[in-house]
C-alpha cells in the first residue's frame, strides 16, 4: 500500500501478473486489484482473452470499493463484446445491487431464472440478495434447492452452514458442513470449521475427535513431529483439542452424535498441552507473542 | 448511565480491524478502566476473530487470553465490538449479545460497539453503541453518539480522520493482526499490535 | 534392394505434389476448425429439474468415493446415505417427479421422437459432415492425379512390416520400405497433423479429423442424449451401491487419537 501510493504506476506486465494471481487464488483484494487493473483499463481490448478477464475483475473490484463510474465503463465494454453472455448478466445484476432497491434486482433475477431456470450463478446472486434483505427463511429454502440441484457447490454448502450458525441452528449447520467435507475431504479448514461448530453445538466428543482429525491431516507428512513446534493451523487444532479434552475431563458431556469419548483422554490432554507450548517456544528467527497469557490459560483448570 | 471515552489506541485498532477484513465480519473486546468520576475509559482493544465469528471455541480461548492480558496490564474487559460483513448491517449479532452479556457479569457497565460501515470512510466516528437492557442489547438511543454532549466521547475529535488517513496513506491496517491471524502465525502480536500504531501513541 | 539406390525422384514431384498435398491438408484442417465453430449451435439450456436428475448420481458417487475413510461421522453418513437411498427408491430426483400409481412403465424413449435428443443428433451429424466431405474430396484428388506416385524417402531404415503402411497404392514387391507413396503420405498427414493444429489453433481445436473417425454422430455430444438414459433404472442400481458402501464405511475419526498418540510415541 505504501508503495502503491507513491511509486510510479506499475508496469503493465507486473500488473497483469498480479491480477492473474488474484484470479487464480480467488483473492478479493479489491483495493489492490483496482489499482493494478486501472493501469490496464485503457488497453484491455488489446490484451485479447486475458483482457476481458481483467475487465471483469476490475468491474468487481470497483463495485466493491464504490467506484461505480469505473464499474460502468467496464460493464459497457463487456456488454458490447459479449451481448448475450450469462456471465455479463450476472455482472449487470451485481451492478444493479449496488444502486437499485432489492426488489428491482430480485425482479431482474427472477426474469432471467424464468428463461433459464438452471442458471446457477444468477440463482446464487438471488439467494445472497434474499439473505441480505433479511429474508433468511426464503434464502435457506432457495439455497437448499440450489444445492439439491448443484450438489457439488462447496461454497454453497459453506454459505448454508454459515446461515444456520448465525441462526443458532448448529445441528443443521453440521449437516451442511458434512456435505462440504464430503466434497473437499482434503481441506483441513473445513474440518476445523466442523469441529468448532460441533463444539458450539455442545457435542464435545465429536468436536474433540474432529480437532484430532484436523491435527492428523496437518501433521500427516511430518517425520518426527515431536521435535518440531506446531505451526500454521495445527496450532488452532491443538488448542481446540486442549480445550475439548480439558472440558471433557472435568465433566463428560453427552454427545448428540453418540461419539465415544477416547479412553486415552489424559494422554491426549497432556500431548495437546505440550504441542501448544511447543508452538510458543522460541525458534530460529521467530519470537512468538503473548506466550505468558497462553501459559496462564493452560495452567488454569 | 455512565459515560464512555474511547482512546486513540482503541479506536485505531477497531478501525484497522474492520479495514483489514472488509468482506468478513470481525469482532474483538475492549479494555479499559472505570475512572472515579463514573466515566469508563476505554484504553485499548484486542481484536479476536475474522473467520467464523459465530463459533465459540476460539472465541472462548481468545476471551480468556484477553482477560488475562488485561489483568496483567491492570485493566478490565469493558466491552465488545464487531463489524458485520455488509456495510448496511449494524445489528449486534447473537454471538455479540452473548459475549457482551458475559462481560457484563464481571463488569456491570459493559458496552458493545457495532461498526457503522457506511461511516467508516466519512471521517465521523463509525461506532454505534449498544447498551444492555435486562438480557437484551439495544442501540443506546442517542441520535448522534460521540457528538458534543453525548455520553460517548472520543479522546480527540479528529481520531476518525486520522485513522482513515493512516489506512489510506500508510496501509497501517496491513500490519494489524487478530487472534485468528495469531493462530496461523504465532509471531503476530495480537494482544498489543504495536507495529501498526503511529509513533506518538 | 539395389534398385532403390538407382531410384531418383524428380524435384518437381517435391514442389508440385508433396508440398501441395501437405499444404492443402493443413489449410483444410484450419478451415474446418472455423466451419465447425460456425456450425456449433449454442448448448441448449436444460430446465432445473433435468439438471437435477442428471446430477443426482454424483451425490451418491461423492458419498461413496470416500466411504472407506469418510470425513464425516457415522450419524451424518448414515442419514445422508439413507436419505439418498430412499429418494432413489421413491424416484424423487426424476425429472417428471416420482412415478405415480398406475403409470405404465415406459421403455427408454425413442430418440427420434424426443426433440431435444433429435437436436443433439443433428448437431453431431452436421459436424460429422464437415469432417467427412473434405477428406473424401482430398483423397479423391490424390487418387485421381497422383496415383502411384512416390513422393519422399524417409531418412531412416524401416522393417518390411511398414511396407503396407508406407506404400499404399504401389504394388511393387522389391522397393525399399523407405519410399512413401502419395496415398500413404496422405494418411500420414491425416493422422499426424494434430500436433501442428494444436500449435496453430490451440489445444481445444476441432481441426483434427482422425479423432472423429471413432465418434459416431449418435454419441458425439455427451450432454444431448440425456433423454435416452433411463434414470429410474440407474437410481435403483445405485441403491445397491450405497448399501454396499455403507458396509465398507468407516469414519476417519475412528481411532484418530491412537494414530496421533502413536505418532508422538505415546501409544498405550
Amino acid at each position: 500500500m505504501r508503495l502503491s501510493s507513491f511509486a510510479p504506476p506499475m508496469s503493465l506486465s507486473s500488473a497483469l501478473e498480479k491480477l492473474a494471481t488474484f484470479r487464480a487464488n480467488n483473492t478479493r483484494a479489491s483495493q489492490e486489484t483496482f489499482q493494478a487493473a486501472s493501469v490496464i483499463l485503457k488497453s484491455a481490448q488489446k490484451l485479447g482473452d486475458d483482457g476481458w478477464a481483467v475487465l471483469e475483475q476490475l468491474f468487481l473490484a470497483s463495485v466493491d470499493i464504490g467506484r461505480l463510474d469505473v464499474a460502468d465503463q467496464c460493464l459497457k465494454q463487456l456488454a458490447e463484446r459479449f451481448p448475450d453472455s450469462p456471465r455479463v448478466d450476472v455482472l449487470t445484476g451485481i451492478r444493479m445491487e449496488s444502486s437499485e432497491p432489492p426488489d428491482v434486482v430480485l425482479q431482474y433475477y427472477a426474469q432471467i431464472l424464468d428463461a433459464d431456470s438452471a442458471n446457477a450463478a444468477i440463482w446464487k446472486r438471488r439467494i445472497s440478495v434474499l439473505r441480505r434483505t433479511g429474508k433468511i427463511e426464503k434464502a435457506v429454502e432457495e439455497l437448499s434447492q440450489l444445492l439439491d440441484t448443484f450438489y457439488t457447490d462447496v461454497d454453497g454448502w459453506l454459505e448454508l452452514a454459515d446461515i444456520y450458525t448465525s441462526c443458532n441452528q448448529y445441528i443443521l449447520a453440521l449437516q451442511a458442513l458434512s456435505h462440504a467435507l464430503l466434497l473437499a475431504p482434503q481441506n483441513p479448514f473445513y474440518v476445523l470449521q466442523f469441529a468448532e461448530t460441533a463444539y458450539t453445538a455442545g457435542d464435545l466428543p465429536l468436536a474433540l475427535k474432529t480437532f484430532l482429525v484436523a491435527v492428523d491431516m496437518c501433521e500427516r507428512d511430518l517425520d518426527s513431529p515431536e521435535e518440531k513446534p506446531a505451526v500454521g493451523i495445527s496450532v488452532r487444532a491443538w488448542l481446540g483439542v486442549k480445550l475439548c479434552s480439558r472440558r471433557l475431563m472435568s465433566n463428560s458431556s453427552p454427545s448428540a452424535s453418540n461419539t465415544a469419548i477416547p479412553k486415552s483422554l489424559n494422554l491426549i490432554e497432556e500431548l495437546a498441552t505440550e504441542r501448544v507450548l511447543s508452538a510458543y517456544s522460541k525458534g530460529a528467527g521467530k519470537v512468538p507473542q503473548g506466550k505468558d497469557v497462553v501459559v496462564g490459560w493452560i495452567g488454569a483448570r | 448511565m455512565s459515560k464512555y471515552s474511547v482512546s486513540a489506541q482503541a479506536y485505531f485498532k477497531i478501525f484497522f480491524h474492520a479495514a483489514k477484513h472488509p468482506q468478513s465480519s470481525v469482532n474483538g473486546v475492549l479494555l479499559g478502566k472505570e475512572e472515579p468520576a463514573g466515566t469508563v475509559n476505554i484504553v485499548d482493544a484486542i481484536p479476536l476473530l475474522h473467520h467464523w465469528t459465530s463459533l465459540s471455541p476460539m472465541m472462548e480461548i481468545g476471551l480468556d487470553l484477553a482477560g488475562r492480558h488485561a489483568d496483567s496490564a491492570g485493566l478490565k474487559l469493558v466491552g465488545y465490538y464487531q463489524a458485520c460483513e455488509r456495510v448496511d448491517d449494524t445489528a449486534l449479532a447473537p454471538v455479540g449479545e452473548r459475549v457482551a452479556g458475559k462481560l457484563k457479569d464481571s463488569f456491570k457497565d459493559a458496552i458493545a460497539f457495532v461498526i457503522d460501515g457506511e461511516n467508516l470512510g466519512s471521517g465521523e466516528a463509525a461506532l454505534i453503541p449498544y447498551i444492555s437492557q435486562g438480557t437484551s442489547w439495544r442501540p443506546s438511543g442517542e441520535a448522534n453518539a460521540f457528538s458534543a454532549g453525548s455520553a460517548f466521547q472520543l479522546s480527540s475529535p479528529d481520531l476518525p480522520r486520522r485513522a482513515l488517513a493512516l489506512v489510506q496513506a500508510q496501509g497501517s491496517h496491513q500490519l494489524f493482526g487478530d487472534f485468528d491471524d495469531h493462530l496461523e502465525d504465532v509471531t503476530i502480536d495480537w494482544l498489543r499490535n504495536t507495529a501498526c500504531m503511529p509513533s506518538d501513541i | 534392394m539395389s534398385s532403390s539406390a538407382s531410384l531418383y525422384l524428380d524435384p518437381q514431384i517435391r514442389d508440385w505434389v508433396l508440398f501441395p498435398i501437405t499444404l492443402v491438408m493443413i489449410l483444410v484442417g484450419i478451415l474446418r476448425h472455423y466451419v465447425v465453430i460456425l456450425l456449433q449451435s449454442p448448448p441448449k439450456n436444460l430446465p432445473r429439474e433435468a439438471v437435477r436428475e442428471q446430477r443426482a448420481l454424483t451425490r451418491s458417487q461423492v458419498l461413496r468415493s470416500t466411504c472407506a475413510k469418510s470425513p464425516i461421522p457415522p450419524t451424518y453418513y448414515k442419514s445422508i446415505s439413507r436419505h439418498l437411498s430412499d429418494a432413489f427408491e421413491a424416484g424423487t430426483y426424476l425429472k417428471d417427479g416420482p412415478p405415480r400409481e398406475g403409470d405404465a412403465p415406459k421403455g427408454p424413449p425413442n430418440p427420434m421422437s424426443d426433440p431435444a435428443a433429435m437436436d443433439g443428433m443433428m448437431a453431431g451429424m452436421k459436424t460429422q459432415m464437415v469432417m467427412m466431405v473434405p477428406q473424401m474430396v482430398i483423397m479423391g484428388w490424390i487418387n485421381f492425379f497422383f496415383q502411384g506416385f512416390v513422393l519422399i524417402k524417409l531418412p531412416f531404415p524401416l522393417t518390411l512390416g511398414f511396407k503396407s503402411m508406407l506404400q499404399r497404392g504401389i504394388e511393387t514387391q522389391d522397393m525399399d520400405v523407405r519410399w512413401v507413396s502419395s496415398l500413404s503420405w496422405y494418411f500420414l498427414n491425416f493422422f499426424g497433423l494434430n500436433g501442428l493444429y494444436r500449435l496453430i489453433l490451440g489445444g481445444d481445436n476441432s481441426a483434427d479429423s482422425s479423432r472423429d473417425m471413432t465418434a459416431s454422430p449418435f454419441g458425439a455430444n455427451p450432454a444431448a442424449p440425456g433423454g435416452a438414459q433411463d434414470f429410474g433404472k440407474l437410481f435403483k442400481a445405485e441403491r445397491d451401491n450405497l448399501e454396499f458402501s455403507e458396509g465398507l464405511y468407516s469414519w476417519v475419526g475412528e481411532g484418530v487419537e491412537d494414530r496421533v498418540l502413536r505418532r508422538y510415541g505415546l501409544s498405550t
